[in-house]
């Protein structure tokens, strides 16, 4: 399916329009789907390394934590422009990726996920350990507002746009990716990477280069989010987030990308309007995604597109009835 | 496309010295050396586990000889990393046909693989958009393969969709993308009718013709009889004869081995 | 040179937990060795069976012994329940989606959990009323030898089961040529069935033997399951033996980092070392899995 900008300008157009459709609440609105873009921007990265590349990793929270703390120290303790700190982040969370991702792609299946699920429980402990640096477990607070050129985002609406950019751009990149010849070599390097071996494709060089970019746009998940929470603790960096991060892929629809937005959306959104059954809410996730993955491969992005095609097929065959076939 | 004459100088292509390559203990292959001349058209035949698929994987790099060397024009293929002999000109298809299936690729997807080399796409090249006109070429390119094996209307469906020798021409076609100097066939004709064995021929013909060498295993002895240069005879993982058609029929060995006695074969 | 009180310390608190994750270890290869699956909902059953026998033995006020029984035979029904609704449907799909189906129902036993149980930490009484026993400065309870004792028992019988008797050679067949089995008469369905019910349960009994020990909550399971995990690893996906061995390697390296390092960063010492264990050797001590199960 090519990329249409239109429907990408006009989608982006009615997302960052829609927190003021909530009149006084729009600022709550807005920090609400602030989260949402960054969880998008996670669920979109991981699922280019685990749907369409097939390398199941558990370690996303890891990356997520190094652009988060990145940002957070490097602004408030040495007042670096948050700009610089995110370009920081990202450098050091592809350097980490490269590195780890050279040792830990040779794994296949669990233990690969064990490895990185060990990733992610190393760098929470590390996180709650080294205290100096992080804050520990009582988290790191003053993070300053997002500022870009001079112009701070005191707005909570205003940095809603700029995050939401962010989501749009990713998501975009990464679908880019998807429908390129590049996205052709990671699929086959899921599907059989023996054979893929044998059509030239280095399979180590593509699996690892797939990893650095999405632990990289992590990373930039993380710095955004430092600066729209403006607090961050080791508690949002654990196993449970991993598992998170790659149930929305998964629910949305894996390997789709706009299935992993949309997952990202539904989780996150969801429990705003089921409060009085919060108690319920991992239960109604649990139950989904086993429906999901049971019954519904294609995910929620694979449902709708169903609806979709059977919507225009009913509007074919209605008008072709209209001409009197 | 050029012709090639029938007495075709015998330059070798393809040297396999030596080769030798066991499992835990058992010996698949043994001290095996052939070569195959450019532009022909080598069989490879052999009772079952003679180790003619261990040969072919060897040779393609899926797999690691325990001694011996593989040469093509001059460089040593057996040296190299897996992923590095296609480039050097070395295409293969397999016994169980191996398309890709997942995340919808199409056969047109799975054609287009073929080119990755020509391509070497790269997230900063793609996200740059560097590679469009020449992917829209490979793009075309693909598409007169599939309209050469008469699958063009096949291109957007799922391969396992595809009747099985319709599957196993998409598998050649990604094999031609690669232009390959060398097309490595493991059984490309099993599971194909008369007609089709035949119709598989004059393919395979057309490909030598347009300088493709070619080394195919294959069962159908008529098939391999009809369309090689040379046949090489493997059993129980030695070379046990190498030559003309003519010669290897006639070859006492080779009939007791594989063929049956005399007044078995037509 | 470090005192023989601390040095005792570290080794009965590395076998104590040891143990817990030996016998977690066990569980998960027992569920490993007839699907070829790794079940990441291991740490759910491993709660839910402490905290089901702490609401029987205190809000229902049943006996210890009935209210044991009933647990495991609640955790072998839930097995059943978890491989007929759960894992078969997405059994031949990749090991990607098999996971993320078993983390599902990870969060779905979570999600059952949490309003039963709330967020507080359940007690359960110790099994036998005996004083802890000292020696020379370290202190060692008896419901600690309890679950030592139980995690070597559960290994022996598990051992004499898959190598001595007909229905555990017929499971482990099942598992490694489910087409060959079915030729020869085993109904693999069946044994499938029986092999996550006792996989379950042996998960529920870890988790009742270290109830009385370590208060459990409904999140406490993550942690002891990726802990098992590594002893797993350790010993060999497909191995009962390396699974006990794995598990008290694994609670020995843990007590032995929170006693000389720190105990801020066991966990990472941990889990570096299944990092580094996993691109070194990953077919394990003494399994012969190289594959990661694929």
């Amino acid at each position: 399916m090519p990329i249409r900008p239109l429907v990408h300008v006009v989608a982006y157009l009615l997302l960052a329009a829609a927190p003021f459709a909530f009149g006084q609440l729009s600022n709550y609105y807005a920090e609400v789907l602030t989260t949402v873009a960054v969880f998008v921007i996670l669920a979109a990265s991981v699922d280019l390394v685990v749907g369409v590349a097939g390398q199941i990793t558990l370690g996303h929270a890891a990356f997520f934590a190094i652009g988060a703390y990145s940002s957070a120290i490097l602004t408030a303790r040495y007042a670096v422009a948050p700009v610089v700190a995110i370009a920081a982040g990202m450098f050091l969370s592809a350097l980490a990726a490269y590195l780890i991702g050279l040792a830990v792609l040779r794994l296949k299946g669990y233990y690969l996920a064990m490895a990185t699920l060990g990733l992610t429980a190393v760098t929470f402990t590390l996180l709650v350990g080294v205290r100096e640096w992080t804050g520990g477990a009582a988290g790191f607070g003053g993070i300053p507002r997002f500022r870009l050129a001079g112009f701070e985002f005191s707005d909570g609406r205003h940095y809603y746009l700029l995050v939401l950019a962010a989501a749009f751009l990713v998501v975009v990149a990464a679908r880019t990716l998807l429908e390129s010849a590049y996205g052709r070599a990671l699929i086959a390097v899921h599907a059989d990477e023996a054979t893929a071996t044998a059509l030239g494709v280095d399979a180590s060089r593509y699996k690892v280069s797939v990893f650095v970019f999405a632990c990289a746009l992590a990373a930039l998940a993380g710095s955004l989010f430092a600066h729209h929470l403006r607090f961050i603790a080791p508690d949002d960096f654990t196993i449970a987030q991993s598992i998170h991060i790659l149930v929305m892929a998964y629910l949305g629809g894996i390997g789709t990308i706009y299935g992993a937005a949309l997952g990202a959306f539904t989780l996150q959104v969801l429990p705003e309007f089921v409060h009085h059954f919060k108690d319920y809410e991992r239960l109604g996730t649990g139950v989904v995604l086993i429906l999901v993955l049971a019954f519904f491969p294609g995910g929620l992005y694979g449902l709708v597109r169903g609806v979709g095609e059977r919507m225009r097929l009913r509007r074919a065959r209605l008008g072709e009835a209209a001409i009197g076939r | 496309m050029t012709r090639i004459e029938s007495n075709r100088p015998a330059r070798p292509l393809l040297e396999v010295v030596g080769l030798s390559k066991s499992f835990g203990g058992v010996s698949a292959i043994e001290d095996v050396n052939f070569a195959v001349s450019s532009g022909h058209i080598k069989g490879v035949i052999g009772p079952n586990g003679a180790g003619k698929s261990t040969l072919l994987n060897l040779v393609g790099g899926s797999l690691r000889a325990d001694r011996g060397a593989i040469t093509m024009d001059g460089v040593r293929l057996d040296r190299l990393p897996a992923y590095d002999v296609p480039r050097h000109g070395v295409a293969r298809t397999f016994q169980l046909v191996r398309l890709f299936n997942n995340n919808h690729a199409t056969v047109l997807d799975n054609v287009l693989l073929g080119a990755h080399l020509r391509l070497a796409p790269s997230i900063l090249s793609t996200l740059a958009g560097r590679s469009g006109r020449q992917e829209e070429r490979l793009r075309a390119k693909a598409r007169e393969w599939l309209d050469f094996f008469g699958l063009i209307r096949t291109e957007d469906r799922a391969p396992r969709s595809l009747a099985f020798g319709q599957q196993r021409y998409v598998e050649l076609a990604r094999a031609m993308m690669l232009e390959p100097k060398l097309l490595l066939l493991d059984e490309p004709a099993s599971g194909l009718n008369d007609a089709e064995v035949g119709v598989f021929a004059g393919v395979l013909r057309k490909i030598r013709d347009e300088g493709v060498t070619i080394v195919l295993i294959e069962h159908d002895m008529k098939l391999i009889m009809s369309i090689s240069d040379e046949i090489l005879v493997l059993a129980q993982g030695r070379k046990l004869a190498e030559g003309t058609p003519e010669a290897v029929r006639s070859n006492p060995e080779v009939i007791e081995a594989y063929l049956g006695t005399p007044h078995e074969t037509n | 040179m470090p005192d023989a009180a601390l040095l005792l310390q570290i080794a009965f608190g590395g076998l104590s937990m040891g143990a817990v994750y030996a016998l977690l270890a066990v569980s998960l290869v027992m569920v490993y060795k007839v699907s070829r699956i790794v079940c990441f909902a291991q740490g759910e059953f491993f709660v839910i069976g402490g905290l089901t026998l702490s609401a029987l033995t205190n809000e229902a006020a049943m006996p210890l012994w009935a209210a044991f029984l009933a647990t495991l035979a609640l955790a072998g029904v839930l097995g059943v329940f978890a491989e007929r609704i759960v894992i078969r449907p997405v059994r031949h799909e990749g090991v990607g989606t098999v996971i993320v189906m078993t983390i599902a129902l990870s969060i779905s036993l979570q999600g059952i959990a949490l309003p039963v149980w709330g967020r507080e930490a359940h007690v359960v009484a110790p099994f036998v009323a005996t004083p802890p026993w000292e020696f020379f400065g370290a202190f060692l309870s008896a419901q600690v030898l309890l679950v030592i004792g139980a995690s070597v028992v559960v290994f022996v019988l598990l051992r004499t089961f898959f190598e001595r008797t007909t229905l555990g050679l017929a499971m482990r067949a099942a598992a490694e040529t489910p087409t060959g089995a079915r030729l020869v008469g085993i109904s693999v369905t069946r044994l499938t069935q029986f092999g996550w019910a006792s996989g379950v349960a042996l998960g529920a009994l870890a988790g009742m033997l270290i109830a009385p020990v370590v208060f459990l909550t409904y999140a406490s399971g993550t942690m002891p399951m990726v802990k098992a995990f590594v002893a797993m690893v350790v010993g060999g996906l497909s191995s009962t033996a390396g699974a006990l061995a794995g598990g008290f390697l694994v609670g020995l390296l843990e007590a032995c980092a929170i006693g000389f390092v720190s105990s801020e960063f066991a966990d990472a010492i941990v889990f570096l070392f299944l990092i580094g264990f996993l691109l070194v050797r990953p077919g394990g001590l003494f399994g012969n899995d190289a594959g990661g199960g694929m």
